[in-house]
């Protein structure tokens, strides 16, 4: 990599040839994968209006963490919610996820970014690597009656 | 050109970034490879998945809610077979719970199974229910109990539920009952008995507090220990009132109680040697002879006992019968072993011993097969060790600071008694 030679390589000094991996490995360590899945059919007793994408239908599985988070920004693990006011203590030391490192979330198409992201930097620190986002699949069953068709 | 630089490795990240992203979406779950048939394969992280996950929230009803639930806690911690969720994930709504679960509440927080309990208390009067769910099981309890009592017995009944949880879960109950006696050093030329819980409770001393008793066992009558006088020991206990239980010339300590005899050692024939005797102290019969110093007798399953001899030159442990037929040396590594114990219900004849070798460390020994485990690894002195009765954990003395419970694989090392200790024995 000569080009970062500069002026450096006139008294005899070799420019640096190699890359220091350090910085790289630390960006992936803090790397969360996240992955977008459809969803065709949650029994999940919350109910959230998905966003529509084209995404890859996933193997539903039954023992999947699933995180769901509603138009009212209620956060709930599995079916149960989890109250506002201890979210980030409550995912943080959930064994589950620390276990699982894999969560599923539903987030309503019409939750904030901003709350979405704030839950997501929670599930990170509580150890999660892979974090699926649950879409509905487009053109799939209409959910809500009367909304536009799905081109 | 440092922008250049950077940009670079941006680049190249975001595309090893594209490259794990695209994985999980696209890969199949059932593609996991068959393990490569080659040897061994050790897995470093079973054991720690095999945890059990349990959760305990605070039994309701009373303050006395909270110290219950702990107590449980921290049985299920010490015994090494359970992780104990922590408190603060819980999203159950336990006031709409109450002595029920939701199981997808409990699942979601990772619990295998759930404790609730419930204490009705009248001014000392306490009735305690307790739960045990496992998530296997959906909603119904797969263990109830009813307790009856004053609030003192509260940490009792915890320790009995813990029992029982443990037969349900494992088909072997707990041993959070019991108690572990030891000798302590209370000052120069001063050593007293004392008695606990085995998780650190009501620490109290049973000798008189004068002068130097040591060498405690537990047996019929309380704890059972050896006292100084100016010419010789005496073997008494707790329940004597310093009454000399066995005595005679020279010294007579270090009692173990089991066949209805108590057996001790001692230095009436000029050297160091095993005798038998009766419970009230008469009958006193000697069973090991030989030149070499024999002491430390311990009782173990089926009335063998072990002890420490010299007689193949330093010390070692050996086991025989109890009437001093069939003595077998055990231990055959490391060139100074003492203070035996015995593993009294186990599936395998266990002993745990010091072992001298520069310091002082535990070990234990299979004596069918003669596997040796290293219980300490040079953390300080340790010594003395003791088995739980059900021997799912060890206590011993460390130098770190007092006595230490461990698994008897030596793992999960916690201090639970303060102070100096020796000569530990649990039952």
């Amino acid at each position: 990599m000569g080009m970062s030679g500069g002026g450096g390589g006139k008294r005899g000094r070799t420019p640096m040839g190699e890359i220091n991996v350090t910085p790289l490995v630390d960006v992936m360590l803090v790397l969360l994968i996240i992955f977008m899945v459809a969803a065709p059919m949650m029994s999940t007793g919350v109910e959230v209006d998905l966003p529509q994408t084209r995404a890859p239908r996933m193997e539903m599985d039954e023992e999947k963490l699933i995180l769901s988070i509603d138009i009212d920004q209620k956060v709930y693990l599995g079916e149960t919610e989890v109250p506002a006011d201890r979210l980030e203590e409550a995912l943080l030391n959930n064994a589950r996820i620390q276990q699982d490192d894999e969560i599923y979330v539903r987030a309503d198409a019409n939750v904030p970014y901003g709350f979405v992201l704030r839950v997501f930097t929670i599930i990170r620190q509580a150890g999660v690597e892979k974090l699926g986002l649950v879409t509905d699949p487009a053109g799939g069953a209409a959910r809500v009656p009367g909304e536009a068709p799905p081109e | 050109m440092d922008r250049r630089l950077s940009a670079l490795i941006i680049a190249a990240v975001a595309l090893s970034a594209l490259a794990v992203v695209a994985m999980p979406a696209s890969s199949q779950r059932d593609e996991e490879e068959p393990l490569p048939e080659r040897g061994t394969i050790i897995e470093i992280d079973s054991p720690e998945r095999s945890l059990y996950k349990i959760a305990v929230p605070n039994l309701r009803g009373s303050s006395l809610g909270g110290p219950g639930a702990e107590v449980l806690r921290n049985d299920f911690r010490l015994v090494s077979l359970f992780q104990v969720l922590d408190s603060r994930s819980f999203v159950a709504n336990l006031e709409q719970e109450g002595l029920g679960i939701n199981p997808p509440s409990w699942s979601a927080v990772g619990a295998q199974g759930v404790i609730k309990g419930e204490i009705e208390q009248n001014g000392n009067d306490i009735v305690v229910q307790m739960r045990l769910f496992e998530l296997s099981s959906g909603s119904s309890a797969t263990l109830s109990e009813t307790y009856r009592g004053n609030r003192g017995e509260l940490r009792g009944f915890m320790h009995d539920f813990a029992n029982k949880v443990l037969l349900r879960l494992t088909g072997k109950a707990g041993a959070f009952n019991s108690r572990i006696t030891f000798g302590r050093r209370v000052g120069p030329g001063r050593k007293d008995v004392y008695v606990a819980s085995w998780d650190g409770d009501r620490v109290g001393r049973v000798s008189s507090g004068e002068g130097v008793s040591m060498l405690p066992s537990f047996g019929p009558g309380g704890v059972w220990f050896s006292r100084l006088t100016e010419t010789g020991m005496f073997i008494t206990h707790s329940n004597a009132r310093n009454r000399r239980i066995i005595d005679g010339d020279g010294l007579n300590m270090g009692p173990t109680i089991c066949n209805g005899k108590v057996y001790f050692t001692s230095t009436r024939d000029g050297n160091s040697e095993i005798y038998a005797a009766d419970l009230d102290g008469s009958n006193a019969r000697r069973i090991t002879r030989h030149p070499a110093i024999d002491v430390s007798p311990s009782c173990g399953p089926g009335g063998r006992l072990a002890f420490v001899s010299t007689r193949h030159g330093s010390p070692q442990v050996f086991v025989m019968n109890g009437n001093g037929s069939g003595v077998r040396r055990v231990t055959f590594r490391g060139s100074h072993n003492q203070t035996p114990s015995w593993c009294m219900n186990g599936d395998a004849p266990l002993l745990a011993f010091t072992g001298r070798s520069g310091g002082m460390d535990v070990f234990t020994v299979n004596i069918a097969t003669q596997q040796y485990r290293r219980i300490t690894q040079a953390q300080g002195t340790n010594k003395d060790p003791a088995f739980s009765p059900d021997c799912r954990m060890i206590a011993f003395y460390s130098s770190r600071g007092g006595i230490f419970v461990s698994n008897p694989e030596g793992a999960n090392q916690n201090r639970v008694i303060a102070g100096h200790a020796e000569t530990l024995r649990w039952r």
